[in-house]
């Protein structure tokens, strides 16, 4: 990471953007009589970083190269640091790109023993991501409201990571019974899971669903047992945000 | 819905239930919905997570997982610490079977809660009270196909009969020992037995061990999803650690944990009458009539009010490592005692809860279960009660400063594990990364070890990271300051004052 890129990919701000990136970078890299750490740079997003010396190319997303990349890293590595690359590739910081890339530049050679090679920045860079983006997965699980719409189970998210694909699995094998949706309101993105089916993504514009709300005795309840359950003489507000930081209650019934 | 019909009727007599059972319900301590992992069946509503998983914290900063109820506040015991004795003159209210399962049905389907914690008051008898929060489980499991997590109380004095059968339905079950000594149980709890708690309590802890036995090793590495590479990479090194921290343990005369025994046979007598009735046919009956279902899969589990009855913390961990050992208790609960009858015979606690002597017991009960310490390591006769200043851990270290300083690029996994400031993940994530390079004091602090507390007791490749002396008032200066965000734990956020000291003073 410490000398400039000589060459820098730009691409999409989506998994699948990042993920032709790599592939697209391992190409250029053969390409290249020497490679040296950090000659190769993933951009992602708007964010371009001008840079006198690097040539740009323009990376158009292809779901085949990025199943390409998937798949290499399921087979030469190992699942584990595929779970890794994914949770890490959903976290909002700008050099996960490069990260990633650093991390499979070191692990194709090594083999799934990657993972453990901690002192490694790269690698060392994506079990800090990976790990950031699962806590705040873990927590969502929990502190996702859904609201009965009749219809089917509405929720609103605010995360700061990308956790929807990350609680996709665990929401689908909980509630396989139920309609439900769970909207992105910071990415309009939503999670779609309709009754005995698979679950799937509806981006920004093509979601547009009434989801007013009508009274539910339900919340009530809720909200109500909420105020019982805590004793008044261990009232500890401090330990409570720490534990449940205030942004994460945006969303939630019983903070409302 | 079709499960709403039998509530809607009547939302104002719910709402009021519900509130004056969780405000009789929330002295329990247990809300956790841990221990066992199960996927959904594809079809029906539920799953668990090993790892359990919190839905929200309450104004008092504890997390709200489960919907932890009563069945009934109704009780004919006059137990002298409990808000629902017979005596006071509070509102008594019943919940249906049905209602429980409409709302345990509807709050975890708007996620708000991981699954159902029922407990109850003793109404008519502990065999009917049994039987209705058997009756609940029941129609949960089979009428509303509910496959989340269940943690049910076990009633002292119920048929064994009923506790087997209420067994294979629940995930976890426990039998409240509430006092941690028997002495504190008869006069604070007269209605109560001690045979009626133990017994049941072994009952339990042989119907997992038969279970299991039924099912195959359930062991902890199926329940919880571990790596498995590096699972099996590192129990070689982790068992030869852990021979070498028994010969240790039996050089300093505290292996076998006779004096703690010792003191924990004195404050509660564990011995159990075995009595063929209590588990024996009817659980073989049992076992092979639900051949698909695990007994208790998530373990059991117990707690005791602490502070109440001027018992030491000597005598408290001394009782929880016999019930870990003797009783195979997955979680022993501490809750700070609270005052609610205003009875004149108990202690008042006019400065508050006594919740720092709560958070201590906790810090060394982990000690005692993930970090291979005995309860005669960490305290003793002489010295009954824990450091309030610095936690059990640091106050260990500092008392044991010849086993110090610890080379973090060598040493094994229970010595790395008794250094302040190493946790088992981090000892673990170390053991891995070090086989790839060394490690420096900037590599594992990113690992996640504390170096505000470890640094006084590591070296990286030979050197400490400050020239700091390894001298116990110096180190414990130094660790009583920077424990100070401990104070977090206190309600106003101030109240214990501690002397301010400079963040490094270099005297060698």
């Amino acid at each position: 990471m410490n000398n400039y890129p000589s060459l820098i990919l730009q691409c999409e701000d989506s998994i699948e953007g990042i993920l032709t990136a790599i592939y697209d970078a391992f190409v250029e890299k053969n390409k290249m009589h020497s490679y040296q750490d950090g000659d190769i740079s993933i951009a992602i997003g708007d964010n371009l970083n001008v840079n006198l010396f690097a040539r740009e190319i323009q990376v158009k997303t292809d779901l085949e190269k990025a199943q390409k990349t998937l798949s290499t890293i399921q087979s030469r590595l190992s699942y584990r640091a595929y779970k890794n690359i994914m949770s890490a590739l959903c976290h909002f910081s700008l050099d996960r790109g490069d990260a990633a890339l650093g991390y499979l530049i070191k692990g194709f050679p090594m083999g799934a023993k990657v993972t453990e090679a901690l002192s490694d920045p790269y690698v060392m860079r994506i079990m800090e991501l990976s790990r950031k983006v699962d806590n705040e997965a873990h927590l969502f699980c929990g502190f996702v409201r859904f609201h009965d719409l009749g219809k089917f189970l509405y929720s609103e998210v605010e995360p700061k990571c990308n956790v929807l694909p990350q609680v996709m699995e665990y929401f689908e094998d909980r509630f396989p019974n139920e309609h439900y949706v769970i909207y992105d309101l910071r990415r309009k993105m939503a999670l779609v899971h309709p009754a005995y089916k698979n679950s799937f993504f509806v981006y920004g514009d093509e979601w547009n669903v009434d989801v007013s709300k009508q009274q539910d005795h339900f919340e009530t309840l809720w909200t109500e047992y909420f105020e019982h359950i805590a004793i008044k003489e261990r009232k500890n507000p401090r330990c409570q945000r720490n534990l449940l930081p205030k942004w994460y209650r945006k969303n939630m019934v019983e903070f409302k | 819905m079709a499960n709403e019909i039998s509530v809607a009727s009547d939302w104002d007599g719910i709402m009021e239930k519900l509130t004056i059972l969780a405000d009789s319900a929330k002295y329990d301590v247990a809300c956790t919905s841990s221990g066992v992992e199960r996927k959904g069946d594809g079809k029906h509503m539920g799953s668990a997570a090993g790892c359990g998983i919190c839905h929200s914290f309450a104004a008092d900063g504890r997390c709200i997982s489960l919907l932890k109820i009563l069945f009934t506040n109704e009780c004919i015991y006059d137990c002298r610490y409990c808000v629902n004795r017979s005596s006071n003159d509070v509102k008594r209210v019943s919940f249906t079977p049905e209602e429980v399962c409409v709302l345990t049905m509807e709050f975890y389907r708007r996620n708000y809660i991981e699954g159902l914690f029922l407990s109850s008051g003793i109404i008519g008898s502990p065999d009917y009270t049994m039987g209705l929060l058997y009756e609940t489980l029941f129609l949960l499991r089979t009428k509303y196909h509910f496959h989340g997590y269940i943690h049910v109380k076990g009633i002292p004095g119920a048929s064994s009969d009923l506790v087997e059968l209420t067994g294979y339905l629940a995930d976890r079950m426990s039998v409240n020992l509430e006092f941690p000594t028997a002495e504190g149980l008869r006069t604070l709890a007269p209605n109560k037995v001690r045979q009626n708690i133990l017994t049941p309590m072994r009952q339990i802890q042989n119907g997992i061990k038969e279970s299991r036995l039924n099912h195959g090793v359930y062991s902890m590495k199926s329940r919880v999803s571990i790596d498995e590479k590096t699972y099996y990479s590192q129990i070689a090194g982790m068992q030869e650690s852990y021979d070498k921290l028994c010969d240790y343990q039996s050089a300093k005369g505290v292996l076998r944990g006779e004096k703690a025994a010792k003191v924990a046979e004195g404050a509660w007598g564990l011995t159990v009458r075995e009595n063929a009735k209590s588990y024996g046919v009817a659980q073989r009956t049992a076992a092979l009539t639900h051949a698909d279902r695990y007994f208790v899969p998530a373990g059991q589990s117990t707690q005791m009010i602490i502070g109440a009855t001027g018992e030491t913390d000597y005598q408290i961990m001394s009782v929880s490592e016999a019930l870990y050992n003797r009783f195979g208790m997955k979680r022993v609960f501490y809750s700070a005692f609270v005052n609610v009858n205003q009875d004149e015979t108990l202690p008042a606690f006019r400065e508050g809860v006594p919740l720092l002597r709560e958070h201590r017991l906790y810090q060394a009960d982990f000690l005692l279960r993930f970090y291979g310490f005995k309860a005669d390591e960490l305290l003793s006769e002489c010295r009954p009660n824990f450091n309030e200043r610095i936690d059990p851990k640091c106050d260990w270290a500092v008392r044991h400063l010849e086993q110090f300083p610890v080379e973090i690029n060598t040493a094994d996994y229970y010595t790395l594990l008794r250094v302040p400031g190493i946790g088992t993940k981090s000892a673990r994530r170390i053991l891995a990364a070090r086989q790839h390079g060394k490690l420096d004091f900037d590599a594992i602090k990113k690992m996640g070890v504390v170096l505000k507390r470890a640094l006084y007791f590591i070296t990286c490749n030979g050197r400490m990271m400050y020239n700091t002396p390894i001298e116990e008032n110096y180190i414990t200066r130094q660790l009583v300051y920077a424990e100070k965000p401990a104070q977090l734990l206190l309600p106003d956020g101030g109240s214990a004052h501690y002397e301010q000291l400079s963040l490094f003073d270099f005297a060698v």
